[in-house]
């Protein structure tokens, strides 16, 4: 039997993750192929958009004519949402699925049905809105705020999602840990389990809470008003100017140190979001392989009081490499203990660009990382080099 | 020029006075100009528009004209909500609560900022939040409005209209220019400290509502000892945000010392045995001065109450506030501000009977563990000091360092250590002596406050950043000028005892994430602009924290889990 590949392309700040699993079917090896994500950030140069042509040729080559088993959408953010739909629209090249996983709360339904998530939902939405808002009165903010603010647009990123639901428009499942994945398996012999996301994601919101309890959200406010496109940006006469006799200096520096604040509760809504991630496990031949998409400590918490951290052979490092998602001390130990339990290699992979989002890749957590696995960067592909290839033999 | 401005005197919901006296006129600003905000050179109102943070039109002055003597703002006192009036409010606030601080009989000079610029910005409307804080970076105050939870119709809150929060933030503005060492403190109970003396000032600022006093003592029979109206912070805005009928915080209280250091609470809760002990004893001075009025005068307790609430609080004001300067520089626990303020006491009433409760009161709540620990030695001549050219240890940054490296012992300098010398500051304060309690007036003392300060390293578990980490602390020494004795010498009680309260602290911030690291040059690091504001940086193994009073808003705005 031939190995199990686990392809990771190189798309800048972003994941486009492609996983071939060989299994035998009647006498005869055949394989099931399963993406997961294909994005990359907004207005920067770790979100160009070139790179998804060759990439979707690739997959496309990979499956030889036939569809995906499983396309797997972790958690809604543009730097792993936005590859197919701009693939389908701009360079006419699509692909199907037999099936899509999405993230439970991604279900258009979800937010009636949860009151407390659609509580916090509405009020991240109004927390992005009004920070937009703010943020519009920088003359020159700073352009990693610009690409945070991209990253968590409500507008642009439902359009991508609408799109994941048409690759397999009667098989689209939103997926949480508590469902049951027996008639979903996509492969006979490997074994998918999910570690996250929880059924409720209200609990991700986290240290967002109390401002979100600050915000001035109505019971009844409506999801969709929440959503709906900011106001223009206003012109520059609006602009915000010390009055006669204040110290001008300090006065913008005032308005700088406010937007530093700002956008410190973009992360936190950008936190919210990336801990709603499918947090993906393969087990095939005794080899462990975990993709956790940008699942932050919240969310890692949440695992291992769940007892579902295990040690794992591959590792596909979360949110491209920052601080917030490496899992806490105690947990990658338990995820990548010293020495490995098996003997068997273990290999990393962080999928990452530089001068793109705020503290991300973070060295010394990479290099935390490095101390307990084989870890590649997308950074160091040489100029050219389309992917990384990791390969798990059946014996 | 005088001006008039309105300022709330209890928060505009849930209060018991009439709307009517809800707002009384304060006639005691006196600034060098005042412009349209309120801007004045040393305060200045910056109100932005909390949904696009858009400029708001400031305030209108309006200067004396015909009969009318005093300048004012353009401000309907009645219309509460207004921008105009929460503009006004805010800075007449802000200053009521400088000038304490600054008056004859308090610091007795013009407080300078913890930053290095004359003027504080003032935001009285800063956005949507439950909270408030001083921000020494920005040099500025921020008041945070929001919708209580459940509340009914349109209800807001806006902080900047408590007379409590407006007051406590502008303490931790006041100080942090004199005891700017807490701002960096990694000591838990120097940033409780700062807390509990900002809850302290809010305090003594309602002590000085007539209309309040006169309210709150007429309901109680003459008594604050078992009345919340003065002890408890923030009503509205506690209730609002807790929805549990209670304020903020309530400095009537019997909170204690955990035995073990490591085991303290959260700075805002950890303030509650400062600030109760404390309070304990403003309760006893008015409990004095009501009795001792009462058999002076052959009036009533109650009538008196009155009187004796300005007396003691007056007392209070200088017990309390007079100790910053006493203040060692560096890390400080209780017991060194505790050292300070009696030290300050004791060197201008040496007689005092009222002191034994106080130090009786430190001792119960764990803040000293005898009442040994809280003697200081105070008045004495020092030969040292005597041969000192005072005028030249002001002048002279030279003279100022060789003093302090010939007298190294008197100072506690450590041999190994290179210390420096922070600006001398001369003051000049209002005293009673003997007979402050009638009131009678001496002359005033000039004292020289003389601070050196110097690093120390001690051990820290690696997995916080390093494994040695630098703390900074220091000696006070103050100076009679006038007859060129000592009249305290300070220095730290127990840092080395400290040390596990430091690294439960230091474990906390890391593990709520909130210590961004820098690089070694002090400048910001590029790739993480999104910071708490809490700063740390290695060098050489040795790791350094900055900015751990950022977690001083009035509320607690972190999780724990």
């Amino acid at each position: 039997m031939t190995d199990l590949l686990v392809r990771t392309y190189q798309v800048r700040f972003g994941d486009a993750i492609l996983i071939v699993v060989p299994e035998t079917v009647d006498g005869r090896e055949v394989k099931r192929r399963i993406l997961i994500d294909v994005g990359n950030a907004f207005k920067t140069e770790g979100g160009a958009d070139e790179v998804f042509g060759p990439v979707v040729d690739d997959i496309a080559a990979m499956l030889d004519g036939e569809p995906l088993d499983l396309y797997v959408m972790t958690h809604e953010h543009m730097d792993h949402v936005q590859g197919l739909l701009y693939a389908s629209q701009k360079l006419g090249k699509s692909l199907t699925a037999r099936q899509t996983w999405l993230t439970g709360s991604s279900d258009p339904g979800y937010y009636a049905s949860h009151a407390e998530a659609r509580k916090q939902k509405i009020a991240a939405l109004a927390a992005f809105r009004a920070v937009r808002s703010a943020l519009a009165a920088v003359p020159a903010r700073s352009a990693l705020a610009d690409a945070v603010l991209a990253n968590n647009d409500p507008m642009s990123t439902s359009d991508c999602v609408d799109y994941l639901r048409t690759l397999a428009p009667h098989a689209t499942h939103y997926v949480n840990r508590e469902m049951p994945l027996g008639g979903l398996q996509p492969s006979t012999a490997a074994s998918i389990s999910l570690w996250a996301p929880e059924e409720n994601v209200a609990d991700y919101y986290g240290r967002f809470k109390k401002l979100a309890a600050d915000l001035r959200i109505a019971d009844d406010a409506r999801l969709e008003d929440a959503a709906a496109p900011s106001d223009e940006p206003p012109d520059d006469s609006d602009l915000p100017r010390p009055l006669v006799g204040v110290d001008a200096g300090a006065f913008y520096n005032l308005l700088d140190m406010r937007h530093s604040s700002q956008a410190s509760t973009l992360l936190q809504i950008d936190q919210a979001a990336n801990n709603t991630s499918v947090v993906l496990c393969l087990e095939w031949h005794g080899w462990r392989l975990l993709f956790p998409g940008d699942a932050e400590q919240r969310s890692w918490k949440t695992m291992d009081k769940l007892g579902l951290v295990k040690p794992v052979h591959f590792l596909k490092v979360s949110h491209h490499g920052s601080k917030t998602g490496l899992p806490p001390n105690d947990i990658l130990a338990k995820l990548l203990p010293l020495p490995a339990p098996d003997g068997r290699p273990r290999r990393a992979v962080v999928s990452t660009f530089h001068d793109t989002y705020p503290g991300v890749p973070d060295p010394p957590t990479l290099k935390r990382i490095a101390e307990r696995t084989d870890l590649t960067s997308t950074m160091d592909l040489p100029p050219g080099q389309l992917y990384v290839d990791f390969t798990f033999p059946s014996r | 020029m005088k001006v008039r401005v309105p300022l709330m005197i209890m928060d505009p919901a849930g209060s018991q006075l009439g709307i009517d006296r809800l707002v009384e006129d304060w006639t005691g600003i006196e600034e060098d100009h005042y412009l349209d905000g309120p801007v004045t050179p040393r305060v200045a109102v910056v109100d932005l528009d909390p949904d696009t943070e858009r400029n708001v039109p400031g305030a209108t002055f309006r200067p004396p004209a015909g009969d009318r003597k005093l300048g004012a703002y353009a401000v309907d006192r009645k219309d509460f909500y207004s921008p105009n009036f929460i503009q006004v409010n805010a800075f007449g606030s802000v200053l009521r609560t400088m000038y304490m601080f600054e008056e004859p009989d308090t610091l007795g000079r013009k407080v300078d900022w913890g930053f290095d610029a004359p003027q504080l910005l003032v935001v009285p409307r800063a956005g949507w939040w439950a909270n408030a804080f001083y921000e020494r970076r920005s040099h500025s105050l921020q008041f945070f409005s929001f919708r209580p939870e459940g509340g009914a119709g349109d209800r807001v809150v806006h902080t900047s209209l408590s007379r409590d929060i407006v007051a406590h933030e502008t303490a931790h503005s006041l100080i942090d220019g004199i005891a700017r060492d807490l701002y960096d403190a990694l000591d838990p109970q120097s940033l409780a400290l700062h807390e509990g003396l900002a809850d302290l000032t809010a305090v003594l600022i309602a002590f000085r509502s007539h209309t309040l006093c006169e309210a709150v003592l007429d309901k109680t029979g003459g008594s604050i000892e078992h009345s919340k109206a003065f002890s408890s912070i923030g009503d509205e805005f506690g209730d609002a945000l807790n929805q549990s009928g209670h304020p903020l915080r309530d400095l009537l209280n019997d909170s204690t010392l955990p035995p073990d250091p490591a085991d303290e609470p959260e700075e805002h809760e950890l303030s509650l045995v400062l600030s109760g002990a404390l309070y304990d004893f403003m309760c006893h001075l008015h409990a004095g001065a009501r009795q001792r009025l009462a058999e002076e005068t052959g009036k009533s307790e109650l009538e008196v109450s009155g009187k004796a609430l300005f007396e003691a609080s007056e007392r209070f004001k200088r017990l309390i506030l007079r100790g910053l300067d006493y203040l060692t520089p560096g890390e400080v626990a209780f017991i060194d501000y505790a050292r300070a303020i009696l030290a300050a006491d004791q060197a201008s009433h040496p007689a005092d009977e009222d002191r034994a409760h106080l130090i009786e009161e430190l001792v119960r709540r764990g803040i000293a563990r005898s009442p040994a620990e809280l003697e200081v030695q105070t008045d004495f001549p020092s030969p040292a000091v005597a041969a000192a050219d005072l005028q030249g240890l002001v002048d002279s940054d030279w003279v100022a360092y060789t003093f302090a490296d010939k007298n190294r012992d008197l100072l506690s300098i450590p041999n190994y250590a290179e210390f420096e010398v922070l600006p001398r500051r001369v003051v000049t304060k209002q005293y009673y002596l003997d007979d402050y309690r009638r009131t009678k007036r001496t002359t005033p003392v000039t004292e020289l406050l003389f601070k050196v300060r110097w690093s120390e390293t001690e051990e820290n578990p690696p997995e916080l950043g390093a494994a040695t980490r630098r703390i900074q602390t220091g000696t006070t020494l103050v100076i009679d000028w006038d007859k060129k004795v000592v009249r305290a010498c300070l220095k730290p009680w127990d840092l080395k005892g400290r040390a596990p309260a430091r690294t439960a602290m230091l474990r906390r911030l890391m593990t709520n994430g909130l210590v961004s690291f820098t690089s070694p040059a002090g400048a910001e690091a590029k790739s993480q602009p999104f910071g708490s504001g809490i700063d740390a940086v290695v060098t050489d193994g040795i790791l350094r924290v900055h900015n751990t009073a950022r977690l001083l808003h009035i509320a607690r705005s972190v999780d724990d889990d």
